[in-house]
C-alpha cells in the first residue's frame, strides 16, 4: 500500500512539474509575441513626433535618432515562373548598423489591386533576405510592384519610423 | 604494292570520318576546313541601382519648433535618359496626431513650401550624375486654434523613390 502510495505522489509530482514548464514556455513565447507586436504596431510612434509639455531640452528625447536611414533600391526582380521559393536581395545595409532594422513588403498589382506577395521578419543591418517564399506564384509576365520598407529604430524599443515605397518591375519567365 | 595503297587510303578515310565534321555555321567552325572564323554575341544587362537616405525621424519639442533633415541619393546607377525622383506623402495630411488632438506642421524643400497634395519631387538624379541632395526643413507652431494637450503626437512620412 505505501509503495503505490508513493507511486502516485511521484506522477502527481511529475505533473506538476510538467505543467509549470508549460506555462513558463508559454509566458515566455507570449512576451517575444508581444515584442514583436508592439515593433509592427505603429500606433504610438511615427516618424515625425511633437513631445509637448517638456522642458525642450534634447535629453527628454528619447526616442528617435536624427541619423537617416539608408536603403538600397532596385527597379527590377526576376522570378521564375510557377514557383514560390525564389530568390531575391532585400538588403538592410550596414550603414544602419546599431540604429535600424528593417522588414520589407512586396505589393503586387493583379487586375488593378495591389496584393501583399511577401513580408519578411526584421533584417538586421549589414543581412540580407536572400531566398523568399511567396504567398502564391505567378505566371509568366511582368508585374508592377512596389516593396514597402519600414525601418524600426534599434534602440527604443523597436518604434517605426518614415518608411520608404519602391516601385519595382518583377520580370517572371 | 597497289593493295597496300588502298588499304593506306582505307585506313585514312576511316579516321577522318570519326573527326567531327560539321558544316559551317554561325558560330561553328569545321575543323577539317582551313582557316576560317565566326563571331558570337557577348552581353551583360546591368539593371539600375542606387541608394537613397531618407530621414528617419523629426522631432519637435516646445523649446524647438524647427528642425533640419537632409535627403541623399547616392551610387545612381540609372538607365540613359532615366531619371531617379523622390516624392513625399504624410499619413495624416502633415498633422501630427494622439487621442486628443492634432498638431500641424510644414516641409520646406531647400527652401520652398511644399504643398500638402504635391506630386512635385523633392529631389531629382538624373542619368549620369552619380548623387543628389536636398535639405528637408520641418517647422511647427502650437496654434489657439488648435491648441493641443501636452503628450506625444505624430505621423509617418513616405518617401517613394
Amino acid at each position: 500500500m505505501d509503495v503505490i502510495h508513493e507511486d502516485k505522489k511521484s506522477v502527481k509530482r511529475k505533473r506538476t512539474v510538467v505543467i509549470i514548464l508549460l506555462m513558463l514556455i508559454c509566458f515566455l513565447l507570449g512576451v517575444m509575441a508581444e515584442c514583436f507586436h508592439a515593433a509592427k504596431s505603429g500606433q504610438e510612434h511615427g516618424g515625425v513626433e511633437f513631445h509637448t509639455g517638456l522642458g525642450g531640452s534634447k535629453q527628454d528625447d528619447v526616442s528617435q535618432p536624427t541619423k537617416g536611414v539608408t536603403i538600397s533600391g532596385m527597379t527590377q526582380m526576376y522570378f521564375p515562373a510557377g514557383e514560390t521559393k525564389v530568390s531575391a536581395k532585400l538588403v538592410n545595409p550596414e550603414e544602419n548598423s546599431g540604429l535600424y532594422y528593417l522588414t520589407f513588403e512586396l505589393r503586387v498589382k493583379t487586375d488593378g489591386a495591389y496584393e501583399t506577395l511577401y513580408t519578411s521578419d526584421l533584417v538586421a543591418p549589414g543581412e540580407q533576405a536572400e531566398q523568399i517564399t511567396l504567398s502564391h506564384p505567378l505566371e509568366k509576365g511582368e508585374y508592377s510592384a512596389v516593396l514597402h520598407i519600414q525601418p524600426y529604430h534599434i534602440g527604443n524599443e523597436l518604434s517605426p519610423t518614415n518608411n520608404a515605397d519602391i516601385p519595382i518591375k518583377i520580370i517572371v519567365g | 604494292m597497289v593493295v597496300k595503297m588502298i588499304k593506306k587510303l582505307l585506313t585514312a578515310a576511316a579516321v577522318l570520318t570519326l573527326m567531327p565534321m560539321t558544316a559551317s555555321a554561325d558560330g561553328v567552325i569545321d575543323q577539317s576546313a582551313a582557316d576560317q572564323s565566326s563571331s558570337i554575341s557577348v552581353g551583360h544587362y546591368v539593371d539600375a541601382s542606387y541608394t537613397v537616405t531618407i530621414p528617419a525621424s523629426v522631432t519637435f519639442t516646445d523649446s524647438e519648433k524647427v528642425v533640419e533633415r537632409s535627403l541623399q541619393a547616392s551610387d545612381v546607377f540609372l538607365n540613359e535618359g532615366a531619371k531617379l525622383n523622390v516624392y513625399v506623402s504624410s499619413l495624416n495630411g502633415f498633422k501630427m496626431t494622439n487621442n486628443e488632438g492634432y498638431i500641424e506642421y510644414y516641409m520646406m524643400v531647400n527652401g520652398h513650401d511644399i504643398p500638402q497634395d504635391s506630386e512635385v519631387a523633392i529631389l531629382t538624379v538624373t542619368a549620369g550624375d552619380n548623387s543628389g541632395w536636398a535639405v528637408l526643413r520641418f517647422g511647427t507652431e502650437l496654434s489657439d486654434e488648435h491648441k493641443a494637450y501636452a503628450g506625444n503626437y505624430s505621423d509617418t512620412l513616405t518617401f517613394t523613390v
